[in-house]
């Protein structure tokens, strides 16, 4: 599964179960971000034992993806059957500061950063 | 119809649902204000790192205005739409103007670089007009008070947040003068082209041609009697007398420092006016009398025809020659005859026209 935009692409890949989102993310609202919500979903509804959810190449994401991304977390916690790790890089600063975020939602989500 | 009252069974149920639902709505509000302070978070964050990127992207775009300007050799000027202020220059302006950067910033343009500061506004209706100055011509004055004139190049720009005008200056302050030099030279000939044309009395001597500007040519005689005036120069001949008047007599060819001729019937005098200043009479006329070979004809010589004098060499006084005119193929050496003799000269004619008319009676 994927979805794709000008300057951005989020794909699925279900043999890993590794969510891989790359470029720059600044869709308008729920709306905008509908596609990739459906996508985040599907992966979660899957209950695989690990999802693993790989920003390294995502350079921007704005208010409004921040808010789908967190849902997610919100929707594997709520699932209980997956353990979820997040990869981001510490070379796009606002990873750092809102992606350790994401712990207080899902104390048990495993957080690992690349220089 | 009977209503049945509820079980305490089924109450108890009721309320461990309800107690459930609360729980879940609880963990439910605590995500969602959670949400919203990670949200809050996020957008603070992207907002101050957008905010750092907008100031480093000024800062450097700063840097490149600076850099560029500091570079190219064109004088640059930065000043408020509203009062002229200089907000930034360049060194190049500064050295253009004769005055350091720190005694330009902060003052009006107009006391600096306008000579007329009602050009301002002029320049502002070409502005509101055109959106932009292209090669608009300003005069202004240096730092030493000497004329500079200017093209500027004019765009408008937002500096430090306030609406300016960018203008780049070239300096056409050479150019002027070079063109303002060639006027004047181009006047000064069309002058002395104008001052030259005219009707010229020719006349031969050694076989060579001259001119003399008939304005200044009284009458031709032919050659009569001369009374030698002792201790005179070899080209003074002596004196006739002119119905009455008492001239000064003079040959031509000696004063050329040609050899003497025999005088023929083909020898006449010319009888011309010289213009002369003297200290205590002023701009005087003297008349004298010229022995030449022979005299040819009246021509009418354009200005175009005539040429200045060429360089004959070191030492040589060709003051007298007013030009060379070029007639039929043939050039004609044109006399300026007021430069022909020097003050000395003049004076002594003079006198010697003078005495002989008082011992005349």
């Amino acid at each position: 599964m994927e979805v794709n935009g000008e300057n951005y692409s989020v794909v699925y890949e279900t043999d890993t179960a590794t969510i891989i989102c790359e470029g720059t993310l600044r869709l308008y609202g729920v709306a905008g971000y509908s596609s990739v919500t459906d996508l985040f979903n599907a992966a979660a509804d899957q209950h695989p034992e690990t999802i693993t959810l790989n920003l390294e190449g995502l350079q921007f994401l704005n208010s409004s993806g921040i808010n789908a991304l967190s849902k997610f977390v919100i929707r594997v916690r709520n699932k209980k059957s997956s353990k979820l790790v997040v990869r981001g890089t510490n070379q796009f600063p606002w990873q750092g500061k809102s992606l350790k975020n994401l712990k207080r939602l899902m104390p048990g989500l495993i957080l690992e950063f690349s220089e | 119809m009977s209503q049945t009252e509820p079980t305490t069974e089924s109450l108890l149920e009721e309320i461990a649902e309800l107690r459930q639902e609360a729980e879940e709505l609880r963990l439910e509000n605590a995500d969602l204000e959670m949400l919203m302070e990670m949200n809050t978070e996020h957008s603070d964050y992207l907002e101050e790192d957008l905010l750092k990127k907008v100031d480093a992207t000024l800062r450097e775009s700063e840097k490149r205005f600076r850099l560029i300007t500091e570079t190219i050799p064109v004088p640059i000027l930065v000043t408020r739409l509203s009062d002229s202020t200089a907000v930034y220059l360049n060194e190049h302006l500064s050295v253009l103007l004769g005055l350091p950067a720190e005694k330009l910033l902060g003052n009006s343009a107009l006391d600096f670089l306008y000579d007329n500061p009602d050009e301002r506004q002029k320049l502002l209706d070409t502005l509101e007009k055109d959106g932009c100055l292209t090669n608009y011509e300003l005069r202004g004055r240096k730092a030493d008070n000497t004329p500079v004139r200017v093209a500027l190049f004019s765009q408008l720009l937002m500096f430090n947040d306030e609406p300016c005008l960018l203008s780049a200056l070239y300096d056409l302050t050479e150019h002027w003068l070079a063109k303002e030099e060639i006027r004047k030279l181009s006047e000064a000939l069309e002058k002395r082209m104008k001052e030259r044309e005219g009707k010229y009395l020719t006349f031969a001597m050694a076989g060579e041609e001259y001119g003399v500007s008939i304005l200044k040519v009284r009458e031709i005689i032919g050659v009569m009697p001369i009374t030698s005036v002792p201790r005179t120069p070899d080209f003074m001949k002596g004196v006739i007398n002119l119905r009455g008047r008492v001239i000064p007599v003079t040959d031509l060819r000696l004063k050329f420092g040609m050899d003497a001729a025999d005088y023929t019937d083909r020898t006449c005098i010319i009888v011309a006016d010289i213009e002369q200043h003297f200290e205590e009479t002023g701009k005087t006329d003297v008349t004298i009398g010229m022995v030449v070979d022979s005299v040819s004809e009246v021509l009418n010589i354009r200005g175009t025809d005539i040429e200045e004098t060429p360089e004959l060499g070191l030492g040589s006084n060709t003051d007298y020659i007013l030009g060379m005119a070029r007639v039929n193929g043939k050039v004609k050496i044109l006399i300026n005859i007021d430069n022909l003799f020097d003050f000395r000269e003049v004076s002594f004619l003079e006198s010697k026209g003078k005495d002989f008319r008082f011992k005349g009676g």
